[in-house]
């Protein structure tokens, strides 16, 4: 399966400039044991159904395997992965603009 | 044509087993792919109405949230019509989302192309 390009950075920093999200989702994984595995796709499907195509969702989420589910999710999906900001060794974000 | 069947063949008697299945389809599912849980033996009892209510292995959700979840997500859910009918579970006992299903059917499906997994 083809890799889409996406922009990877490891600080807020360096967090493409342009990504303006229009909805925001922060996900807290402590409390619920393999919710990345089982629940976090899931979840950003249903949130990208109150949205608008082409529109942009932060997802916030403080568990490193979501760096795996996240963009094998959108090459399923067919949602852009735009920029992935991995803040520290947990916590990443993810840039999605939702498809046509 | 789905793309991908998940089987599942435990009931509440193994709540692990009779999750993980709806977990994957579900992913599948809310990835946009036509995805179906096929239940066979005693997994059968989960297209029926009620009987995945309070069931919920430590550390994963609720099996009912995760099946609710796969049928809003479009997932289908296939009951093997050779273990519905020694039960008695019929068409009428079956939750939104749920049919009985042939094995030519699933065959049928499976031979052309959809990928198949279990637990």
């Amino acid at each position: 399966m083809e890799e889409a390009e996406i922009t990877v950075s490891k600080t807020e920093e360096h967090a493409p400039a342009s990504l303006m999200p229009d909805a925001v989702l922060a996900v807290n994984t402590k409390e619920i044991a393999g919710f990345v595995c089982a629940g976090l796709t899931p979840l950003i499907k249903s949130k990208l159904r109150e949205m608008e195509s082409g529109q942009v969702l932060e997802v916030r989420v403080d568990d490193a395997t979501a760096r795996l589910d996240v963009p094998a999710w959108c090459r399923l999906s067919g949602n852009t992965l735009l920029a992935m900001v991995e803040e520290d060794a947990e916590n990443t974000r993810f840039y999605l603009r939702k498809r046509s | 044509m789905v793309k991908l069947i998940v089987s599942c063949n435990h009931g509440i008697e193994d709540p692990e087993r009779a999750t993980l299945p709806f977990i994957v389809g579900n992913v599948s599912a809310s990835a946009d792919q036509q995805t179906a849980v096929l239940l066979t033996v005693e997994g059968v009892w989960l297209a029926t109405k009620g009987y995945a209510d309070g069931v919920q292995k430590e550390g994963f959700p609720a099996l009912s949230e995760v099946l609710r979840s796969f049928v809003s997500n479009g997932g289908e859910v296939w009951a093997c019509g050779t273990c519905t009918k020694p039960r008695g579970i019929t068409e009428g006992d079956l939750i939104e989302g749920a049919r009985i299903v042939t094995a030519a059917y699933f065959v049928e499906q499976i031979a052309s192309g959809a990928a198949t997994i279990a637990f």
